[in-house]
């Protein structure tokens, strides 16, 4: 198929993308006690950016809320500081400091055990504390198989399972937002988007990211195959090797230890969709925890991932 | 609304090759990454009888563990598809099996394209058909039917041609502008993306191309202004009402109307998703007034008088029943439509649609998976269009009290208006009981026609010969009526509806009365007869079109109307081209300059037939 016609409706879909993300997070306002995902990555910058533009002229009604495993990339926490500050967001973070205080790591306890506790459970706990009923995130259906199974508005029972054998029914642009005792919601705006779309939003909208997400000279060792960044000590201890310097990017963000980098010239937007769009390779091929088993995501869900 | 993000429907019976005629679009429309091709071609499911090496199409499309165990499709997943125009395509892969209808529907609630399916080798089943169904019922308008596994019927031209005929005799009156249908194979790639030499016969579109065309088609939007309030934003300075628009368009200085309070406002501030002169349908924009109003989530900004006709406490709808719980007549649900939420009874079930026989039921009870048609009264008067002009403003949920649960979705046919609230008083005698004393079921024979056309003549008739076999009869005659019921009434369109309407509802008592009503009445516009059909359950509404040469009508000319006519005399006279619309789709076509002997016994038939119907 034609390249050329990929991009003759890009902005047109965009539009329409926009619109849709934006409903559906208006309708999260009719909750009693909404909270937005932030996990600093590209998705969650369009999710923000589309939060802002839903109530625009007013402020983002409700908080956003980071879970912080311990794990994640200093320029990931350099830059929700920024963006927080600069948008005058009302943030909150969460740990399982409970488990990092036990010395739980992707070392120690694997990475699935270790996703579980550090992300999962912290992300349980917090919704809890918080009393939130609806919690928006960057999901999409176009990441990995279980997701494109998932509702846009996704009912969660007791502990924020999912059971996607017996998921509540959704029709147009009606929302069930009647939440049985013990249940919450998860909703996902950007559900229909695709990796492409974000980055090309990204571009069109003129959004900050990350600059992990460009090429440039940083710290590396290589461990089963995996480039991974050397972000501090804890990592080189670890696997006992010497950095050496390459010039790399990645394609998703999540806990440095597990996210895998690739060997890359890409500096600006336009290349990176560029090579986006003639590689055709899945985007989560770098996450390390997806890999375990065929289902490894589904698995995390039915426990209350997101 | 623009459409460059299209939905789509694969829908079919379970084991009709849904899942791998999906993933070979996938794969021909360059919409999988490498890396999950490659997997595709080396993980195997138990009992896969394709080579390791080649690609497994269907692993690309189940995701549950349990779904891939068990190799079926328990719920719905979206895949996303580049069209060669460049439009997306986002394809709802639905379930086969009975027990998944609703997550089928589900699937197919917001399809602007079916992709059907059908197995050459075991025809149409009945959940074929259910597919079928549901796809037009919920309003999708173009269908595209693949029949699929050509090739373990050697491509037969015959065999093809069979299942398409024995298919669109079943389904072309179920309201699809258009239904195409192709020989396919998935598993060899026959004509899902390229014209196939196995089938050298046939000359049509392939999926892809067929799914590439009607994806360009704009569907036909309502201008009328809607936007439901989603939300109300709050600035240091000012108040303001998000929403998307769902029809019609907005631009600062505009006059609107705010339902259902009636409150009217002038638009002084729009902020929308991005800076536009009019804003158009499916913009999500923001909107501040002149003054301040009084308006809350689930209010309606809409154009000045444009909503009258559909604020009402009565709606006319179709439901499909989705809950294992069933629906009993104290039941009271929380209606959901968009942001607008109500409560809800469902006051009357006309009837339940059993597609396996293709029969319409009484029922006074709702199961799962049932599709009724039902009367629902509101709590308060509401906002709700009619289904068919626009989905999101005419589609709605019911949700159950206690466990919150959605429990059906319903989608609008019409208003209805009541001049006052009329409650329902439950009689002990019914219209089974007084059809049981009389001998026998009664229904109504409707006869429309041009002026002089026999209509009255052929009445007496059928009336004469069921008269004489003991069926209890009454004939309600347009000429007759005008003198007495219908006495203030004159003959503009108006006035015209309302006498058909005042006719139909007496029809009704009378059959209700347990006798068999025969009206005779020129009837001419086809939207008030069918407001009349409504009204009744299929097997009781026999329309028969009284079709006789203008010429006789003519020369009969009983009242001198024709003559009157010509000369200018009558006004609004119906005649060839004085606005008569024929039936489309009557149930008896009869000729007036027929003889008469012959023209009574296919009317009295059909009276005779009905003994035999539920």
């Amino acid at each position: 198929m034609g390249e050329m016609n990929r991009s003759a409706f890009d902005d047109a879909v965009l539009d329409e993308l926009e619109a849709q993300a934006i409903w559906a997070i208006r309708e999260c306002a009719s909750f009693q006690n909404p909270v937005l995902m932030y996990s600093v990555g590209k998705d969650s910058t369009v999710l923000l950016h589309l939060a802002r533009k839903a109530f625009a002229p007013g402020p983002v009604p409700f908080p956003i809320l980071h879970i912080n495993t311990g794990w994640k990339f200093q320029e990931m926490i350099t830059f929700r500081d920024q963006t927080v500050a600069q948008l005058g967001l009302d943030l909150r973070v969460h740990s399982n400091f409970e488990a990092m205080e036990a010395g739980v790591s992707p070392f120690s306890h694997g990475s699935d055990e270790y996703t579980r506790i550090m992300k999962t459970v912290a992300l349980r706990e917090a919704l809890d504390a918080g009393g939130f009923d609806v919690a928006i995130g960057g999901a999409r259906r176009d990441e990995e198989r279980s997701r494109a199974k998932e509702r846009m508005f996704s009912l969660r029972g007791s502990g924020h399972s999912w059971d996607p054998r017996n998921q509540r029914p959704e029709f147009w642009n009606t929302v069930n937002n009647l939440l049985p005792e013990g249940s919450t919601m998860r909703a996902f705006p950007i559900s229909n988007w695709t990796e492409l779309d974000v980055w090309k939003y990204i571009r069109r909208e003129d959004l900050a990211v990350v600059p992990l997400y460009f090429a440039s000279e940083r710290p590396t060792i290589e461990v089963n195959g995996s480039i991974l960044m050397v972000d501090d000590s804890r990592l080189t201890d670890e696997y006992n090797q010497a950095p050496v310097m390459r010039k790399i990017r990645f394609r998703t963000l999540g806990c440095y230890p597990l996210t895998a980098a690739e060997e890359s010239n890409t500096n600006s937007l336009d290349e990176l969709i560029d090579e986006l769009e003639t590689t055709n390779r899945s985007e989560r091929a770098g996450r390390l925890i997806d890999g375990e088993g065929q289902s490894s995501m589904e698995a995390k869900k039915l426990e209350g991932y997101f | 609304m623009p459409k460059n993000v299209v939905f789509a429907v694969i829908c079919g019976s379970v084991d009709d090759g849904k899942s791998t005629v999906l993933g070979r679009l996938l794969v021909d429309s360059n919409s999988i990454p490498a890396d999950t091709l490659e997997q595709a071609r080396t993980t195997r499911r138990a009992g896969s009888v394709i080579p390791v090496g080649e690609i497994d199409y269907s692993l690309l499309t189940d995701g549950l563990e349990s779904e891939r165990e068990q190799g079926i499709t328990i719920d719905v997943a979206y895949r996303h598809m580049y069209l060669p125009s460049g439009r997306r395509l986002i394809m709802s892969d639905s379930p086969g099996h009975e027990q998944y209808t609703r997550n089928m529907t589900v699937a197919t609630a917001k399809a602007d394209i079916g992709l059907l399916l059908v197995d050459a080798k075991r025809g149409v089943r009945s959940q074929t058909f259910r597919h079928a169904n549901i796809c037009g019922l919920m309003g999708v308008k173009k269908l595209i039917v693949a029949v699929n596994k050509m090739d373990s019927v050697d491509y037969s031209q015959e065999i093809f041609n069979e299942v398409v005929s024995g298919l669109d005799a079943k389904i072309k009156s179920l309201g699809f502008e258009t239904i195409e249908y192709m020989p396919v194979s998935g598993l060899i790639g026959d004509n899902v993306s390229a014209l196939s030499l196995n089938t050298n016969w046939f000359t049509g579109n392939t999926i892809m191309s067929a799914l590439n065309e009607l994806s360009a088609d704009q569907p036909i939007e309502s201008t009328s202004l809607r936007i439901p309030i989603q939300a109300v934003i709050r600035t240091v300075d000012n108040r303001g009402y998000a929403g998307q628009i769902a029809s019609g368009t907005l631009t600062v200085g505009q006059s609107v109307q705010i339902y259902p309070s009636g409150t009217q406002a002038t638009v002084s501030k729009i902020t929308g998703a991005k800076i536009a002169e009019v804003y158009v349908a499916g913009d999500a924009v923001n909107v501040e007034f002149e003054h301040e109003i009084d308006a809350a989530r689930g209010h309606m900004i809409a154009g000045i008088d444009e909503a009258n006709q559909a604020v009402s406490r009565v709606f006319l709808t179709d439901l499909i029943w989705l809950s294992d719980k069933t629906h009993t007549k104290q039941q009271s649900y929380v209606l959901k439509c968009g942001p607008i939420e109500v409560t809800a009874n469902v006051s009357d079930i006309r009837y339940v649609n059993d597609m396996d026989a293709n029969e319409q039921i009484e029922a006074t009870n709702l199961n799962m998976n049932d599709v009724a048609r039902v009367e629902i009264t509101l709590a308060r008067p509401t906002l709700l269009d009619p289904y068919a002009l626009n989905r999101d403003l005419g589609g709605f949920i019911l949700c159950d009290r206690l466990t919150q649960e959605t429990v059906a979705a319903g989608m609008v046919l019409h208003s209805i208006q009541r001049e006052s609230e009329v409650l329902r008083h439950d009689f002990s005698v019914n219209r089974e009981q007084r059809e049981s004393l009389n001998g026998h079921k009664s229904c109504v024979l409707w006869l429309t026609g041009l002026p002089s056309s026999g209509k009255s003549t052929i009445a007496d008739e059928v009336e004469k010969s069921l008269f004489s076999m003991g069926y209890r009869t009454m004939i309600i005659d347009g000429d007759t009526v005008r003198t007495g019921l219908s006495s203030d009434l004159g003959f503009t369109n108006e006035d015209r509806s309302e006498n058909v309407r005042r006719v139909a509802h007496l029809a009704n008592l009378v059959m209700q009365s347990g006798v068999v009503a025969i009206v005779a009445l020129v009837s001419p516009i086809a939207s008030d007869r069918d407001k009349a059909r409504e009204l009744f359950r299929d097997a009781d509404y026999h329309e028969i079109f009284v079709d006789t040469p203008l010429a006789v009508c003519e020369s009969r000319d009983s009242k001198g109307l024709y003559k009157r006519a010509k000369q200018n005399l009558v006004a609004n006279m119906t005649g060839a081209n004085h606005g008569y619309e024929a039936p489309e789709n009557p149930e008896l076509i009869v000729d007036g300059s027929s003889p008469l002997s012959e023209t009574t016994q296919r009317i009295v038939d059909l009276v005779l037939a009905r003994q035999d119907k539920p």
